[in-house]
């Protein structure tokens, strides 16, 4: 029977993935840090009714990130169009000075896969933060573990695409 | 499931240096803690592990013998000396640092002093509060500048240890660029697994793989092993003076390995320096505080016949980028 690992063994651990994870979906590093805050907090409020035969840390962890940042772009939709019918300038999310510091850290790449739809971009994520295979993927994303699969390839041939358009 | 190694690998390398902000892991951590209701708090510490209580023992007995041996009491109006915060009665490790001088875009609130402008708080939504987050200390690294007999032991050394000609390019002050080995000529086709893959597996057979700490940082037609700065885990990039980061960097061209070049690994000492008092009211400091997007880095910096890599800050805004000394402005020279 699996036990339950200490919190602080999970945080420690999965703090740089989960920012990761929300650092691919989100427009900059401070949006990232926000959530990933989120999610510890909630966890952490949780870990009491985290059931380990239930769901592996990781596959729980990332649900709870994936509502995170679901809930997080639902409410910066609100926020924007509360600024919009202000008759505010938008467009934080392309500020040239945040797009300038990701390329520092990370080429064009971060850039690209932000640029790709939702469950791409999630997928692609998924795939390489939270360490989960294809069927526990599916189970986040409400799919089967071939749909994940085919989304993680069709994720890659639009990053492709847009990588050749950069170069 | 590898259809794409290289694009792949380059995910990889990408996520795997996506780190939040040196301390937000030990603030975020300690808002955690607080969240505790204090009775669970008050049973948590009572309840010391059993390995760890011959240590708390000693250590108790060690703080009673201290406490009577040096006579300071509770009341004595004495302060102890192990904070950990007593200031430096002199200039730290390497003395008085020469200061970064950049061309980049002038001091934001056009000073053009020396020290810069107060460091401000970005304007951006969940910007870190560095008056609260910022460590009161950094370390700063130094290297002495090798003589040109030094260079000439070092080309050979590397050539013997990479079986490759090697030519050794000297440090340019100005460039902000240490000495750096240079391979050119290459022609290694990249194969299936990609041009990380690629590089990796050069530097690897060549003994050329920094020794330092690095993130892998992928373009089309270059690989940068990034040299990080900071904690175990580097969480500080180095960046040059075009505010891009810097490292060993290998060159593509055609489907092709065609080029490294790199930093000369010299021996390199570190020496902790405070820093400056962090403004938290950006408008005052600056005249400008949004849309900034603050980055702490790394910043080669030579003078005297020593490199030092001293920590600032790279501020982004629409109008380009600057950096800012982190450095407590007495400890940074004027000139």
């Amino acid at each position: 029977m699996p036990e339950r690992p200490e919190f602080e063994d999970l945080y420690r651990e999965f703090l740089p993935r989960i920012y990761g994870y929300a650092l691919a979906q989100l427009r900059n590093a401070a949006e990232a840090e926000d959530v990933t805050a989120q999610v510890f907090i909630k966890a952490y409020q949780a870990y009491d009714r985290f059931e380990p035969r239930a769901a592996t840390p990781a596959a729980w962890l990332f649900q709870i990130a994936r509502n995170a940042i679901l809930d997080f772009h639902r409410r910066a939709g609100v926020r924007e169009r509360t600024v919009e019918a202000a008759g505010r300038e938008l467009g934080e999310g392309d500020d040239p000075a945040r797009l300038a510091e990701d390329r520092v850290l990370f080429g064009d790449l971060l850039q690209a896969v932000r640029r790709l739809p939702e469950r791409q971009r999630e997928v692609i994520a998924l795939r390489h933060r939270s360490d989960l295979g294809f069927l526990e993927i599916g189970r986040l994303m409400d799919c089967s573990e071939d749909a994940a699969k085919m989304l993680y390839h069709r994720a890659l041939k639009a990053l492709r695409a847009e990588l050749r358009e950069d170069g | 499931m590898a259809e794409d190694p290289d694009l792949e690998r380059r995910l990889e390398a990408m996520f795997a240096s996506a780190r939040p902000r040196p301390g937000f892991d030990d603030q975020l951590w300690k808002q955690l803690q607080a969240q505790r209701p204090w009775p669970r708090r008050v049973l948590d510490w009572l309840l010391v592990p059993a390995h760890l209580a011959p240590a708390l023992a000693a250590l108790v007995a060690v703080a009673g013998v201290g406490w009577l041996a040096t006579g300071i009491h509770p009341g004595s109006g004495a302060t102890t000396a192990s904070s950990g915060a007593a200031p430096y009665r002199t200039a730290p490790g390497f003395g008085v640092l020469p200061a970064l001088k950049t061309s980049a875009k002038s001091s934001v609130n056009g000073s053009g002093a020396a020290f810069g402008p107060a460091v401000p708080v970005p304007g951006v939504t969940g910007a870190p509060d560095l008056a609260q987050e910022a460590p009161s200390e950094l370390p700063v690294y130094r290297f002495d500048e090798p003589s040109p007999s030094e260079l000439a032991a070092t080309v050979t050394a590397l050539t013997d240890r990479s079986g490759l000609s090697i030519k050794v390019l000297a440090g340019d002050p100005a460039a902000g660029q240490p000495p750096r080995f240079q391979v050119t000529g290459l022609n290694v086709p990249v194969g299936p697994e990609g041009q990380v893959a690629a590089a990796q597996s050069f530097l690897g057979a060549h003994a050329l793989l920094p020794t330092y700490t690095y993130g892998v940082i992928s373009s089309p037609d270059r690989v940068v092993y990034n040299r990080r700065f900071g904690d175990p885990a580097g969480s500080i990039p180095e960046v040059g003076l075009d505010g891009r980061a810097v490292g060993l960097e290998v060159d593509f061209s055609g489907g092709s390995l065609v080029a490294v070049t790199g930093p000369l690994e010299l021996a390199v000492a570190n020496s902790p320096y405070p820093l400056r008092a962090f403004s938290t009211t950006p408008a005052a400091a600056t005249g400008e505080s949004q849309g900034q997007a603050v980055r702490l880095v790394y910043v080669l910096v030579v003078a005297g016949g020593h490199g030092y890599y001293e920590p600032e800050l790279l501020v982004f805004s629409s109008a380009g980028f600057e950096f800012q000394p982190v450095i407590a402005p007495q400890y940074l020279s004027r000139t």
